[in-house]
C-alpha cells in the first residue's frame, strides 16, 4: 500500500529494437519495458509490479519524433514525450484534440519523461491520450519477434492495464492518418482541481462537416475513464452524422454516450456524478468540437 | 552594545564580517512575554489571554459550473490587519498562503477512512491541494495599526486569512446559485445535488 524503495533490479539499455525483443524473449515474465517510467517506477516502488529485470527503450533508435506527410500523416514515435507533442506545432494545429489532451496532462516535470507509447501500454482505464487517439483514427504499431502487425487504438486495449501488446512486443509508432479537410476535435477532462490529476471523465469528439459547413458528415466519439477500458461510442455517433451540429442535436448525443457508460464508484466520484458528467462534457465537445471543424 | 552606546557596529558591516570573515550566521537572542494578560473569568466569560489578535476581511470572487459543479477562485481580496507590518511583501505571502491553504480545505482536501478505518486517499494523488492553476489572483492591502504590545507594534500575521477564506467561499458558493453547503469540503457533487434538491422544490 505505502511507497518503499525501489528493490535491486538489472537494467539493460539495449541499442537497437531486435535487441530489445531479444531481452524481453530472454527474461520473459520477469523482465519489463522502461520508457518514461512514470508510472512504472511508482508501481514498483508500491510493489504492484514485481520484476528483475528492466529494459529501457531509451537508447533505443528510431522511437522518437514527430512526423508528418500528406499521404500517410502523423507518425509519433513510441518514445516522444508528451511535452514534445505539446510543442509540436502540427499536432496543434491539425490534432488538436491530441493536443488538448497533453496540455492538461500531469506536471511539466512529468510530461518531459512520460511518453505516449507509455501512456497507451500502461493502459489505465483513465489514460488522457487514449480518447483523442481513438476519436482521431490511430493505430498502433507493434513490432516482435515474428514480425510487425497494426493495431486499432480502440482494440487495443483489453482492461484495467491489460492491452494487446504481446510479452515480446513494442509499441514503436501511433500512426494517425490526415484529417479529412472540413474537420475538427476537441478532448474535454474533466478533473478535481485544475492541473495535475486523473481524468473523472474524459470525452474526445472529432467531426467532419460537409461542403456548406453545417451537416456532420463523420463523427467519432470516444470516453475515457468511465468504463474498463477507454471507448468507442458508436450510438453517439450515430445520432451526429448527417445532422446540424446545434445544442439539440449536441444535447442529444450526450445523453446516448451517458447512457452508454459504464463507470465506476470510487473515492474521485460516483457511478452517477459520472454518468451526468459525460452527457455534460459531451455536448459541449460537440460544439467546440462544430465550431473548430467551421473554422478550419 | 547595551550599556556602553559608545561601543558598536554598524548592521551592514555586522552582517558582512560575520558572513565573509567568519562564515558564519549572526545569531542574536532575546525574548518577550506578555506580562498583563488578564486570566478569564469563568463567571462572566470576560478577559484577554492573549496579544495580538489579527483582524481581516475577505471577498472572494467565484464562478460556479452549473453544471458540472465545479468552483473556480477568480479573485481574492484581503483587507488585513496585523498591526504595522515589519516586511511587507513577506505579510503578503503569509496572508496568501494561508487563504490558498484554506481554499483548499474549503474545496478539495478530504481524508476518506474505509469502514475498517483505514486512510483511502493517504497519497499526493487522491488527497488534492491547490496548485498554482487553482488559487484565485491575490490582492492584499495591510492596514497600519499599532499593538502596544507586539515587537515595532506587530500583531500575529497570515492565520486570520486561513480562517475568512474558507467562509468567504462558501458564502460566494451561495451567491453564485443560490446553495448553502455546510460541510467540507464544497465538492461539486454536493453543489449539483442540493442544487436538484432546491428545484426540486
Amino acid at each position: 500500500m505505502f511507497i518503499r524503495r525501489l528493490p535491486a533490479f538489472e537494467y539493460h539499455t539495449p541499442a537497437t529494437l531486435p535487441e530489445a525483443i531479444g531481452l524481453m524473449g530472454r527474461y520473459g515474465e520477469t523482465a519489463r519495458l522502461i520508457a518514461g517510467g512514470t508510472d512504472l517506477l511508482v508501481a514498483i516502488k508500491r510493489r504492484e509490479v514485481a520484476c528483475n529485470h528492466l529494459i529501457s527503450l531509451a537508447a533505443v533508435e528510431g522511437l522518437k519524433g514527430i512526423t508528418f506527410n500528406d499521404k500517410e500523416g502523423l507518425r509519433i514515435g513510441s518514445l516522444t514525450t508528451l511535452s514534445e507533442i505539446e510543442r509540436s506545432d502540427v499536432v496543434r494545429q491539425m490534432y488538436t484534440p491530441l493536443w488538448d489532451a497533453v496540455s492538461v496532462m500531469a506536471s511539466a516535470q512529468v510530461k518531459n519523461l512520460a511518453t505516449i507509447g507509455g501512456n497507451l501500454a500502461s493502459a489505465v482505464p483513465s489514460a488522457d491520450t487514449a480518447p483523442p487517439l481513438i476519436a482521431l483514427s490511430a493505430s498502433v504499431c507493434l513490432k516482435g519477434r515474428t514480425g510487425e502487425r497494426i493495431c486499432k487504438v480502440e482494440d487495443f486495449f483489453l482492461g484495467p492495464k491489460a492491452c494487446c501488446c504481446g510479452k515480446d512486443e513494442i509499441v514503436t509508432d501511433i500512426l494517425i492518418p490526415k484529417p479529412e479537410p472540413l474537420s475538427g476535435g476537441c478532448y474535454l477532462k474533466l478533473m478535481r482541481r485544475h492541473a495535475m490529476d486523473l481524468a473523472l471523465v474524459g470525452v474526445a469528439v472529432c467531426l467532419t462537416l460537409g461542403k456548406d459547413k453545417t451537416l456532420c458528415t463523420g463523427a467519432r466519439v470516444a470516453l475515457g475513464a468511465v468504463a474498463p477500458t477507454p471507448i468507442r461510442v458508436l450510438e453517439a455517433e450515430e445520432r451526429l452524422k448527417g445532422k446540424p451540429i446545434d445544442e439539440s442535436t449536441a444535447g442529444e448525443a450526450g445523453r446516448v454516450a451517458g447512457g452508454q457508460c459504464r463507470p465506476i464508484t470510487d473515492l474521485r466520484s460516483s457511478l452517477e456524478y459520472r454518468c451526468s458528467m459525460v452527457e455534460v462534457l459531451m455536448r459541449r465537445a460537440v460544439m467546440e468540437a462544430g465550431k473548430r471543424a467551421r473554422a478550419m | 552594545m547595551r550599556g556602553d552606546p559608545e561601543r558598536g557596529i554598524d548592521w551592514l558591516r555586522a552582517v558582512r564580517k560575520a558572513y565573509y570573515e567568519k562564515g558564519a550566521p549572526l545569531y542574536g537572542r532575546g525574548n518577550w512575554a506578555a506580562l498583563d494578560i488578564d486570566i478569564v473569568d469563568w463567571k462572566t466569560g470576560k478577559g484577554n489571554l492573549c496579544h495580538g489578535l489579527d483582524f481581516i476581511a475577505t471577498a472572494v470572487e467565484v464562478a460556479v459550473d452549473k453544471e458540472t459543479g465545479k468552483v473556480d477562485l477568480i479573485k481574492a481580496v484581503h483587507g488585513d490587519d496585523a498591526g504595522q507590518p515589519i516586511n511587507p511583501a513577506t505579510l503578503e505571502g503569509q496572508v496568501n498562503g494561508g487563504s490558498a491553504h484554506m481554499s483548499g480545505h474549503a474545496l478539495w482536501e478530504e481524508s476518506l477512512y474505509d469502514e475498517k478505518g483505514r486512510s483511502m486517499n493517504h497519497t499526493w494523488r487522491d488527497y488534492k491541494q491547490p496548485t498554482a492553476m487553482d488559487v484565485p489572483e491575490y490582492f492584499v492591502e495591510h492596514v497600519h495599526t499599532h499593538d502596544p504590545y507586539g515587537p515595532f507594534g506587530a500583531k500575529g500575521a497570515g492565520e486570520a486569512s486561513s480562517c475568512s477564506t474558507m467562509a468567504a467561499i462558501a458564502n460566494g458558493v451561495y451567491d453564485a446559485v443560490g446553495v448553502r453547503i455546510k460541510d467540507l469540503p464544497i465538492t461539486p457533487e454536493k453543489i449539483l445535488e442540493a442544487l436538484k434538491r432546491k428545484e426540486g422544490k
